[in-house]
């Protein structure tokens, strides 16, 4: 399924709620997770992931931990305090703007319809 | 899972070097993906795999990626130079520091002759930067071949670098044009002295954060 425009624009937020409910996680961890929640139906790029948990590290809603694994280094995130609140706001933005354009899509929706 | 041979560590190697990855840390991050995700499939779709990953990975990816890190390590530095340099937030030894900074810088102004003063601030300016760049100096090559470095310690280097490049043209300028004669002007020489104490200040809050974030980074 090509839907890589879609999911760039909520990409953060899948992050973010992810390392909400797993406490620490490394790039590959999170690639598989998404696939594996979606019945491998969405998958992130990595090239997309990786500046997205960097960026995300820079606005201080992650940190880092390095540990070694076998013969090299692992980066695993986390969620901040910052980033444990920004959760709950990236979420309902997200339901809200799904919520729209389910309404966009399906006018005849009654207005109180939650996904 | 499985363990991967030699072999496979050294496609992967060979793989990522051609790719002239520019910092340590994308580096390291690419590496785990590429074995874990090897780790995870017969050795019989290894190759296929890795002929996938690569495809991931593309030169242009991969680039990006460094970019990105780049303004977001950047960005970080930045704001955490900013808080450093608000001395009142560190409490009692931060304001002592300041005080003994300035008091000292006073003293000189009325001890040491105007026209050395300057040879003064220049020696401090250059022994920072000295400093800076040999606690630094893994960012450094003098080599043409390609050099993989830790992006805090770049980070570091070019800031510095930058800082220091202004300081000798707000030194130098106004020295050639007057030919050395607005070494006795105290307006001049005070000026300096305020550069001195910002740029050794900017250049230790550089090497405060830029550790802090190595440690940070690497804690094993």
């Amino acid at each position: 399924m090509s839907n890589n425009n879609l999911i760039k624009g909520s990409l953060q937020t899948i992050i973010l709620k992810l390392l909400e409910e797993n406490e620490k996680m490394y790039g590959y961890e999170i690639t598989q997770r998404v696939k594996e929640l979606t019945a491998g139906e969405i998958k992130i790029t990595e090239g997309a992931l990786y500046p997205a948990l960097h960026k995300l590290e820079a606005e201080g809603l992650l940190s880092t931990e390095i540990q070694q694994v076998d013969n090299r280094v692992r980066k695993y995130y986390s969620l901040t305090k910052d980033g444990q609140k920004e959760v709950t706001s990236k979420m309902s933005e997200l339901q809200g703007f799904v919520e729209n354009l389910q309404r966009i899509l399906t006018p005849d929706l009654k207005p109180g319809f939650n996904i | 899972m499985r363990k991967l041979s030699a072999q496979e560590f050294d496609r992967i190697h060979t793989r990522l070097k051609s790719l002239y990855i520019r910092y340590t840390e994308v580096y390291e991050e690419i590496f785990d993906h590429y074995c874990t995700t090897l780790e995870n499939v017969s050795e019989a779709e290894s190759i296929i795999v890795l002929t996938q990953l690569n495809e991931t990975f593309a030169w242009s990816v991969v680039k990006g990626m460094d970019q990105e890190l780049e303004k977001n390590v950047s960005k970080q530095v930045w704001v955490a130079q900013l808080e450093f340099l608000k001395f009142w937030n560190h409490g009692l030894k931060g304001l002592l520091a300041t005080i003994i900074g300035f008091a000292l810088l006073e003293i000189a102004i009325f001890i040491i002759p105007v026209s050395e003063l300057i040879l003064v601030f220049l020696v401090i300016i250059l022994i920072t930067t000295a400093g800076v760049f040999f606690m630094k100096r893994d960012a450094i090559s003098f080599r043409l071949s390609h050099k993989m470095v830790s992006i805090s310690s770049a980070t570091i280097i070019k800031r510095v670098g930058i800082l220091n490049t202004i300081f000798m043209w707000i030194y130098a300028m106004p020295s050639v044009l007057t030919r050395g004669e607005i070494h006795s002007n105290t307006l001049f020489v005070w000026g300096m002295g305020i550069v001195t104490v910002f740029s050794t200040l900017y250049s230790i809050s550089l090497l405060v954060i830029a550790s802090n974030l190595t440690n940070y980074r690497t804690t094993r």
